[in-house]
């Protein structure tokens, strides 16, 4: 059995708990509730009849109470970065932290936009459309509270961390 | 006392692993519940081997492994992680700790550790969002309202699209005009106050920041942008907190046209903040006293009547960093502003983060020269580099206003208002300065406000005029051009003289719609005088602001179409500084104007950053000697040198060489010897008007 690491970032309150849960036991919740440190979650996927335990490396939001630590990256085979298309601060802390883990590592980035269901901000495309584009492997809109695109995101990072996303 | 007793106790809740090598760990000590749970029925004495799961601490071990291989005392700690086990949630927190000779491994149960953190950070975070949310609120609609009033729209239609826009705002919005009289208040606002017409909200607004922020005078002569917290309390029982922020609203020329107050209820971020008294005094980002401890403070300080300091401290070009890096990078700078300041500090002192980029420190018992000398070492520990972002480089300064207790006021309130006043006045200054407040600077303070506003009148009334200084070709002793001067007859005052207001013009800006018009003006003089077949050229003042404005090549290119003039006949003046500030993009603005036909002076040559690589480099026709050379050219060497230098320089690089401020014949002589092809300056004639100046041409 294959087991990759896959480290879960982004800014606080952008929902990584959420799609960790959404996609390991199918369930969400409303009520936010701030992570502390890291939570580790398992899933097994099949990846073109390669069996793949994901390891979800669920890490605490970086912002002014938390920063990033580099520390967490070793030995991940992917990245997912998530963001809130209802804050655009969450998408220029989101490319922060995509600098800072190229700076650290050469693995595939995924950039996920979730919270699908709610209405987008203002400007977002805009800044959306900006070097972003440039760091990362792949990008997703998905909704934790729906389920929208969440499977298919972490399917496609699965290939990502055995190079068969194409 | 072995250590299942302390744990029986409470005292700690944690386990004991003693590393023997490779992966595995003898058990010394455990405890019955949490750590038999995880590692599989394992006991006190039995071997575990670590080699796969748990993933978080077996991670761990390799920082661990390359800890202990040092041999040397101490210990390092992963961090909190969650761990699912069969029947619980553990919050374990693992150290790898080095103790004579020997390696452990020992993990901590921080379940209490973890619910009291999650408890802060929940209401943290929240916070966070709440505030970031209302802030994006106020910058969404500030940013409509904005593009609403920027275009050249009468006043009227702007404030009709604005009331639209405010009525469907979802918080309080009022507007003013730019005397402060109220001209709308949406239905949100009537909500927040719990009013209905004909009250008046912006009334009772107005009041709360009279009342509650002394600098709000300062802002409203300055137009300045500024965000913060107001209380209103209603009795018997209602009260609300407020974030309020207040935008000035101008029109393309500069012109305040309306005032915007937003204000949004946040009683209920400030109940969570009340939740944890240490978010609700101190500053979650520095760990310093916040504005409402710095106020609770200053006013019991009054009341003990002793000598004090109380110094605003505004930190410079902050806003550049944040736009250069991010606002993490702006965050990062604060963060080491105060590391750097506080061990300048007694411990009786209180340092304490007042606004954004904001500061307030009060120094107890000390004299002004003790004062001026902590200002002066806190500007220069601030003014030292800053490295952000892997290594990125940027600079901030300071700017600190100080007012004394008892001299300069008695209350909290104006203390506040009058080292507001003086940082105000100390942020005219370009480098970091200390002021302190005196009855002068506040004279000299509402002398600049006065004139800021006279000139805002003389724009609108056009109250300026030029006058036109003849520059000479030395060979002929014709007059081939002009240097357009501008004059500003102040009603019931008399001639202003430039060196008084184009300072104040430049500082707020104003300089732009000015320069606009003089540029304007200069061109209806050149058609009048080609109507009467003088050919000669005028050259215009260009000062930093002006050529820091983007629509300032366009307005340039609108103005010559739409006169039909020769645009050779016009010529702009920069100063050297100008061009070495941003030589890429003054190289792009003065490639464009030479492609109109436009010519370049170079002014007050001599006495800025002289770089012969420019002067290759870039489309310039003219040099103007600075006339402090010429001024003593008689008998100087070193200036004679200068001068021929210069003049040399030209003739090589194919430059044409004005001296100003010639004012002898000696020294007309002593140019015309050195082979100076123009000269200006009173000998020949002094700025006259343009009637004057043409009857001059007649001559």
């Amino acid at each position: 059995m294959i087991q990759k690491k896959i480290c879960m970032l982004g800014a606080s309150a952008v929902g990584k708990t959420s799609l960790v849960k959404q996609y390991v036991e199918g369930i969400f919740s409303d009520r936010y509730l701030t992570s502390i440190g890291v939570k580790i979650d398992k899933k097994m996927v099949e990846v073109d009849a390669t069996s793949v335990q994901l390891m979800l490396w669920d890490i605490e939001g970086v912002d002014r109470y938390c920063g990033f630590n580099a520390k967490y990256l070793r030995g991940t085979a992917a990245a997912i970065i998530v963001v809130d298309q209802t804050r655009p601060q969450s998408l220029l802390d989101g490319l922060e932290i995509c600098k800072m883990i190229k700076a650290e590592k050469n693995i595939p980035i995924t950039i996920v936009t979730n919270k699908g269901d709610l209405s987008k901000a203002d400007g977002w495309d805009d800044i959306f459309g900006g070097d972003i584009q440039t760091f990362i492997s792949s990008a997703f809109q998905t909704s934790a509270k729906t389920g929208e695109g969440v499977e298919a995101m972490f399917t496609t990072v699965a290939k990502l961390t055995l190079n068969k996303a194409n | 006392m072995n250590a299942s007793f302390f744990q029986e106790l409470g005292l700690f809740d944690c386990a004991v692993l003693q590393w023997i090598g490779s992966d595995k760990f003898k058990v010394l000590h455990d405890n019955d519940t949490w750590f038999t749970d995880l590692f599989s029925n394992k006991t006190q004495g039995d071997i575990c081997v670590l080699n796969n799961e748990p993933f978080f601490l077996v991670d761990f071990l390799y920082d661990a492994n390359e800890f202990w291989t040092l041999k040397a005392d101490g210990r390092i700690s992963s961090g909190i992680w969650s761990e699912q086990t069969e029947g619980n949630l553990l919050r374990l927190e693992a150290s790898a700790i080095f103790s004579k000779g020997n390696a452990y491994l020992v993990l901590f149960n921080m379940e209490g550790e973890f619910n009291k953190r999650q408890g802060t950070l929940q209401s943290a975070r929240e916070l966070l969002l709440s505030n970031d949310k209302v802030l994006e609120q106020h910058d969404l609609i500030r940013a409509r309202v904005e593009s609403l009033t920027s275009g050249a729209e009468r006043q009227e239609s702007s404030l009709l699209k604005l009331r639209n826009v405010a009525d469907n705002a979802e918080f309080g919005i009022a507007i003013f005009d730019k005397d402060m009289c109220s001209l709308h208040q949406n239905p949100a606002l009537y909500n927040l106050f719990e009013m209905q017409a004909p009250e008046e909200p912006s009334n009772l607004l107005l009041d709360l920041c009279r009342d509650q922020f002394p600098e709000l005078q300062r802002i409203l002569l300055t137009g300045s942008l500024w965000n913060g917290e107001l209380y209103w309390l209603k009795p018997p029982a209602l009260s609300r907190w407020l974030q309020l922020t207040i935008c000035p609203l101008k029109n393309e020329m500069g012109d305040n046209l309306f005032w915007l107050f937003l204000i949004t209820d946040i009683t209920r971020e400030k109940y969570l903040k009340q939740s944890n008294e240490k978010l609700t005094y101190f500053d979650s980002l520095t760990n310093l006293p916040n504005r409402q401890y710095f106020w609770q403070y200053l006013e019991r300080l009054v009341g003990i009547n002793q000598d004090f300091y109380v110094m605003i401290l505004d930190v410079k070009h902050l806003k550049r960093t944040n736009e250069a890096f991010g606002f993490a990078a702006g965050d990062i700078v604060l963060k080491e502003i105060v590391s750097r300041i506080a061990p300048l500090l007694n411990t009786n002192d209180i340092f304490s983060r007042i606004g954004g980029n904001e500061f307030a420190v009060i120094i107890r018992d000390v004299s002004q020269h003790r004062c001026k000398l902590i200002a002066d070492n806190m500007i220069s520990v601030v003014s030292e580099p800053y490295y952000v972002l892997e290594q990125c480089q940027c600079n901030v300064g300071l700017s600190i206003g100080a007012a004394h207790y008892p001299e300069d006021g008695v209350s909290a309130e104006d203390l506040m208002k009058y080292a507001d006043l003086a940082s105000f006045s100390a942020k005219q200054n370009i480098k970091s300065s200390i002021q302190f407040y005196s009855t002068d600077l506040k004279d000299d303070a509402l002398k600049r406000m006065d004139l800021e506003s006279a000139l805002r009148e003389a724009i609108e009334k056009e109250q300026f005029e030029l006058y036109l200084q003849p520059i000479l070709d030395l060979a002929s002793g014709r007059i081939v051009q002009a240097e357009v001067l501008l004059r500003w007859d102040r009603p019931g005052v008399g001639m202003v003289s430039p060196a008084e207001f184009i300072p104040v013009a430049e500082q707020t800006g104003l300089i732009v719609t000015i320069g606009k018009w003089v540029i304007k003006e200069a061109i209806s003089l050149l058609m009048d005088l080609h109507r009467q077949h003088k050919y000669i050229k005028l050259s215009v003042n260009l000062s930093p602001a002006q050529v820091s404005d983007n629509g300032l090549l366009n307005f340039i290119k609108k103005s010559i179409v739409s006169s039909e003039i020769d645009a050779s006949y016009l010529e702009l003046e920069l100063t050297e500084g100008v061009l070495v500030n941003d030589f890429d993009r003054i190289s792009e603005f003065l490639v464009e104007l030479r492609a109109l036909g436009i010519t370049i002076a170079i002014d007050d040559f001599g006495t800025g950053y002289s770089s012969l690589s420019y002067l290759q480099k870039l489309p310039i026709d003219f040099l103007k000697i600075d006339q402090s050379f010429i001024f003593e050219l008689i008998g100087n060497d070193s200036n004679q040198a200068i001068v021929q230098a210069i003049i040399g320089m030209a003739k090589s690089l194919k430059l044409k060489v004005i001296a100003e401020g010639v004012e002898t014949e000696a020294q007309r002589d002593l140019l015309k010897e050195y082979c100076c092809q123009f000269v200006q300056g009173y000998l020949f004639s002094k700025p006259l008007e343009y009637k004057a100046f043409c009857a001059l041409l007649n001559t």
